[in-house]
């Protein structure tokens, strides 16, 4: 061991402050729930996807609007149906065809590249044509021209030679007139592949296309997504704030009067929502202030019931039992001991209800008791895109995209909060 | 009293911590005790010492993480517990160590009867008994913790038992299978002081017949008394005074232990004026232990050396050891508090017989 | 602010002279359990609190005293019988009157880590019995909140932080002084030490002393633990199964202890003295305490009683004086 000096003896005494003090850093509830929510990555994403959504759902109408003045509601038929991707190429037609046979013809949307899959050749003379453009409509590029490109063929004739005659006849228009554009024809395999040339740009003043009455896919996504979000966030705190308040006077008061007051939320829950909704849309005016309080008038229960199970749990805590002691009223009691303690719960179970409340307005959307025309909403958009879906999907494919993001992030968010807000998975 | 016993727990500069948000809480800073067969050991000191911990320890029972071992060694049986795997672990809890728990109304299944419950603790370990032979211990267990009717008692469910009842059937669950240890974490700190007599009464029979040995985790220094053989006493974290019970009582040399046995309120000795003597302030908080020792902030005799540097084990005598600076040969000698001297009274008078 | 100052008492002065400051006649408190049974909680109580002294109330869990100083303090209201604070009936108050009765009798709680609402601040925690009966506002509040928790044995800092973050014993505190904030004058401890351990029991009696001192308060100390109560106790009352079993001063208690009960009570508590411990001989009583749901007719201790006579199953033994302020109910006394 080693020497020890006679001054290290000294005596010192107590140190009471020192063994008092409290060294960790001070974390309330939420504040230790937010930390444990930090770490849960499916969370923060969803947390950070809802608010790019929001934040573009503010200005993503602004914008346009600034840029090119759109709106909602102002219609352009001349540009039904547009996609976010133009190109000004002509369309395609076969007008007369006595040189080859085949199995399958499968041409693209806009007409734009047709495929003709094992094909064979008849081995005669005869003649090939097709029509490139059309005159009945106007094209992108703001014309009515039509051009004929046809060939003679012989019985010598083999693909490779027809296709090189083909293609020499195409350069031959596109000499004539540059607005042509010009004609590929090809050979792959036994499939003939036959495509209009033409520039691919992005849309630039219609970013996601407009819809079949030429209105802005881009305005009327994100005024949807406000509406959208403006139904489900307001009927959710409606919900939560009464049904907050009546299951924790409920289960405060106890007794008969909560025996009453259930049994009232009870036969509510019995009826189904959609007479509900059904009948309040018969009797109020159509509109947005409607759906949210018919939603909201079908989600308090819910709350009101889990709030009541938690105030029942806690009601007999020796910290309720110090308050009354002292001589708080019911009010004091419920407001401030009870309520806060059930804070998780609930907000879990507000934040599960937001998608609920997204989804039922859709489906009312769906069932014609929706946002009335020409307000936009998710469900409404959602709807118009399902029913041309297999002419122009990206009427349905953008705004389901984002309705579905929305749902999710609500409920990944959900689950992470209610694993952060439980007291009792604390490290 | 020295003859040869077997050592079965050795427990070498243990040393566990556990990992949270705030950062690393140093709750077992290194300590080192044995256990020999058939004897009790009883683990003494306040709320956050590290007890628990330690006892937790022994049976690999703290969640790994946050959890962790720095450093040391659990010897049972020959063997070092602390390199166990989770499969070898479970071989030997319930087999050769057996746990006790605090609030027997919680460590209980509520929707299994009691019987079963023994029962299983025999079957979940490979034993080729039939199901009467099973049946048949857990009912002899049963009759050996004193419970009163034990055929009928046995397809009862735990809300059918009183405190007392429970704790016993949790102690016929631990000693179903003959384990060579058990492990008691404050067993009677819930019950009544009459149960509780009962209960202390009940243990130290259980040892005379079966040889089990036992560590009590208490901090009741009249249930220690009467119980232990030895006594270990934590503070901090670490062990500051090791020694055998009588030593402990009526020679502790520890300024802590000092404290402790201040505080304890008699029933019998006439109340001497109107304050009971305590030990103000609080224990440290192991997330930023002190670097010398952990009591000196609290420590009325505390001196420059006990903040700068950690006290070693200073050997007293036989089996009697202090981590305290006082007994070091150069310090100042302190004389024991004149609190004690009614004990040693009555150690003298009765003769050391 | 600072608390009013009261009459100081060193010493305990004789009992004779006191002042009466709470006094109970044949409380009951029955809880109803269904298939006509009742719980018989309290089953007729009768005694008197002095002003400036501390009773001790003692018995194992389930004897009731629990639900007894509850319905005290009105927190249930009583089957039967009454309960005197200052002379005024305390079960027929209501609304001003009852909050009153609030601000001067209070409650110390036995668990720390149930009795504080988790969510709140310690500040506000305290400050609730200020709060509820608007004593004081803004800068005056806060001193006083301050001032608290310095009484206690605590800092002004610890004022911003939540419950979760302090010890047991510090809880305790917290509890004390949320009791103080109303200025009472009698408080009833349910049983505040058991929870802590034994060195921090010693810190929590040490502070209600010194604050009975200080304030002149009158305390009813619930506890199950006999050891503790005879260093806070004046006089000490021994309950069993909802009905009183003896009464006394506190040395005469654990000197001369007349009751069955008590004698065994005395007798299984462990004392820390090895020698002693190892070698004594104990009172063990069989059985487990029974349930006060339809106790039996003669006295209650007689299934668990070693010197129980025929008498005892028949007879409810009454509370008589045997000497000079020493009360018992038993059948063994009866002259």
């Amino acid at each position: 061991m080693d020497k020890i000096e006679k001054s290290q003896f000294e005596h010192v005494g107590k140190n009471l402050e020192a063994a008092q003090s409290i060294k960790r850093p001070s974390m309330s509830y939420l504040q230790d729930a937010y930390r444990r929510l930090k770490k849960n990555k499916p969370s923060i994403i969803s947390f950070w996807i809802l608010v790019i959504l929001i934040i573009l759902a503010i200005i993503g109408p602004m914008i346009s609007k600034g840029l090119y003045g759109h709106n909602y509601r102002v219609q352009n038929l001349n540009i039904q149906n547009q996609t976010f991707i133009l190109s000004n190429q002509r369309s395609l037609k076969l007008s007369s065809n006595s040189v080859f046979e085949y199995k399958r013809y499968k041409p693209n949307l806009r007409k734009t590249e047709l495929k003709f899959k094992k094909v064979e050749l008849k081995g005669q003379s005869g003649k090939l044509g097709f029509i490139v453009g059309d005159e009945s409509e106007e094209s992108y590029q703001g014309d009515k021209k039509e051009y004929k490109l046809q060939i003679t063929t012989t019985s010598s004739d083999d693909w490779d030679s027809i296709i090189n005659k083909l293609n020499v006849e195409s350069e031959t228009l596109l000499k004539a007139d540059p607005a042509f554009r010009g004609v590929t024809f090809k050979k792959s395999g036994s499939s003939l592949v036959i495509e209009t040339k033409g520039d691919k740009k992005f849309n630039n003043e219609y970013w996601l296309g407009t819809d079949n009455f030429g209105r802005d896919l881009w305005t009327r996504l994100w005024e949807g997504s406000r509406v959208s979000f403006i139904i489900a966030i307001v009927s959710v705190l409606f919900t939560g704030l009464f049904g907050v308040v009546y299951g924790g006077i409920s289960g405060y008061i106890g007794g008969n009067s909560d025996n009453i007051m259930m049994r009232i939320i009870e036969i509510l829950m019995v009826i189904p929502d959609l007479l509900y909704i059904m009948l309040l849309s018969i009797v109020l005016p159509r509109g947005i202030t409607t759906i949210t309080l018919v939603l909201a008038f079908t989600g308090w229960m819910g709350t009101a019931i889990l709030v009541r199970g938690e105030v029942l749990r806690l009601k007999h805590s020796e910290y309720v039992l110090a308050s009354q002691t002292l001589g708080a009223d019911a009010k004091r009691v419920i407001f401030k001991h009870l309520i806060p303690n059930c804070m998780g719960p609930i907000i879990v179970n507000m934040t599960m209800m937001i998608p609920k409340m997204i989804f039922a307005e859709a489906f009312l959307s769906f069932i014609g008791l929706g946002v009335p025309a020409p307000y936009a909403s998710l469900g409404v958009l959602v709807n118009d895109g399902a029913k041309i879906f297999y002419q122009y999907p990206h009427l349905l494919i953008i705004p389901s995209i984002v309705l579905c993001l929305i749902m999710l992030a609500f409920n990944i968010l959900g689950d992470g909060l209610r694993d952060s807000l439980d007291p009792k998975l604390r490290k | 009293m020295t003859y040869l016993k077997k050592k079965i727990l050795e427990v070498k500069d243990l040393q566990v911590s556990f990992d949270t948000y705030a950062g690393e809480i140093q709750a077992v800073r290194g300590i080192s005790f044995h256990l020999f067969e058939g004897e009790t050991l009883a683990i003494v000191g306040e709320s956050g010492c590290g007890k628990s911990v330690t006892a937790k320890s022994i049976m690999r029972l703290n969640p790994e993480p946050p959890a962790r071992f720095k450093s040391g060694e659990i010897i049972f049986n020959g063997e070092d517990i602390v390199t166990k795997s989770k499969k070898e672990m479970m071989e030997i809890r319930g087999k050769n160590m057996g746990m006790i728990f605090q609030d027997p109304m919680t460590s209980l299944n509520p929707t299994m009867t009691i019987g079963k419950q023994i029962v299983e603790g025999l079957r979940s370990h490979k034993n080729n008994l039939s199901k009467e032979e099973t049946h048949k211990i857990a009912l002899d267990m049963l009759k050996l913790v004193q419970i009163p009717n034990a055929e009928k008692r046995f397809a009862e469910y735990p809300h059918q038992f009183s405190g007392g009842m429970r704790q016993r059937a949790m102690i016929a669950i631990a000693l179903v299978s003959n384990p060579q240890l058990l492990i008691a974490d404050e067993p009677t700190t819930a019950l009544d002081v009459t149960i509780q007599a009962q209960i202390l009464e009940l243990m130290k029979d259980i040892q005379q017949k079966i040889n089990t040995s036992i560590i009590m985790i208490t901090h009741d220094l009249g249930v220690v008394a009467n119980i232990s053989h030895r006594v270990v006493v934590m503070y901090g974290g670490k062990i500051v005074e090791y020694a055998d019970t009588n030593e402990l009582y009526y020679n502790p040399k520890h300024p802590y232990t000092w404290g402790l046995l201040s505080s304890v309120p008699r029933v019998d000795i006439v109340k001497t004026g109107n304050k009971l003597s305590s030990i103000e302030g609080t224990p440290p908080d192991l997330f930023a232990p002190p670097i010398g020792c952990p009591f000196a902030d609290r420590c009325e005799y505390s001196m420059k050396i006990c903040r700068e540097k950690m006290p070693p084990d200073f050997i007293i005598s036989e089996g009697h050891g202090s981590a305290c600076w006082l007994s070091h040969p150069a310090a100042p000698k302190v004389a024991t508090p004149s609190l004690f001297i009614g004990l040693n009274e009555t150690a003298q008078k009765r003769g050391e017989n | 602010m600072k608390l009013p100052k009261r009459e100081v008492k060193i010493k305990m002065p004789d009992l004779d002279k006191k002042e009466i400051l709470l006094s109970v006649k044949n409380l009951k408190k029955y809880f109803y359990v269904g298939k006509n049974q009742y719980l018989k909680a309290v089953d007729d109580v009768s005694f008197d609190i002095y002003k400036g002294e501390t009773l001790g109330l003692v018995g194992e869990s389930g004897c009731g005293k629990s639900t007894f100083g509850r319905t005290i303090l009105r927190i249930y209201k009583a089957t039967a019988g009454t309960v005197e604070f200052e002379g005024k009936s305390v079960h027929n108050l209501k609304g001003k009157d009852l909050r009153n009765y609030n601000k001067r009798a209070q409650m110390i709680f036995q668990d720390p880590y149930a009795s504080l609402n988790p969510r709140m601040l310690v500040s506000e925690i305290v400050a609730e019995g200020i709060d509820i009966h608007k004593l004081s506002y803004g800068k005056e509040r806060k001193k006083r909140i301050d001032d608290l928790l310095e009484l206690v044995g605590l800092n002004k800092e610890h004022a911003n932080r939540f419950p979760h973050e302090f010890s047991g014993g510090q809880r305790q505190r917290i509890g004390i002084a949320r009791a103080l904030a109303v200025d009472p004058d009698f408080i009833v401890c349910d049983e505040p030490i058991s929870a802590l351990d034994v060195s921090v029991q010693a810190q929590v009696v040490n502070l209600l002393q010194e604050l009975q001192t200080k304030y002149g308060l009158t305390f009813l100390f619930i506890a199950h633990d006999l050891s503790m109560v005879r260093y806070i106790s004046d006089r000490v009352c021994v309950m069993y199964l909802g009905s009183l079993a003896e009464l006394a001063e506190s040395n005469t208690l654990y000197n001369k202890p007349l009751h069955p009960y008590t004698q065994a009570l005395l007798s299984s508590i462990p004392r820390p003295d090895p020698l002693i411990e190892k070698t004594r001989k104990r009172i063990m009583l069989e059985g487990d305490v029974p349930s006060p749901i339809n106790p039996p007719n003669g006295c209650k201790f007689v299934d668990r009683c070693n010197k129980a006579m025929e008498i005892c199953r028949e007879n409810r033994p009454k509370m008589v004086e045997i000497e000079p302020k020493h009360f018992v109910a038993c059948h063994l006394y009866d002259k």
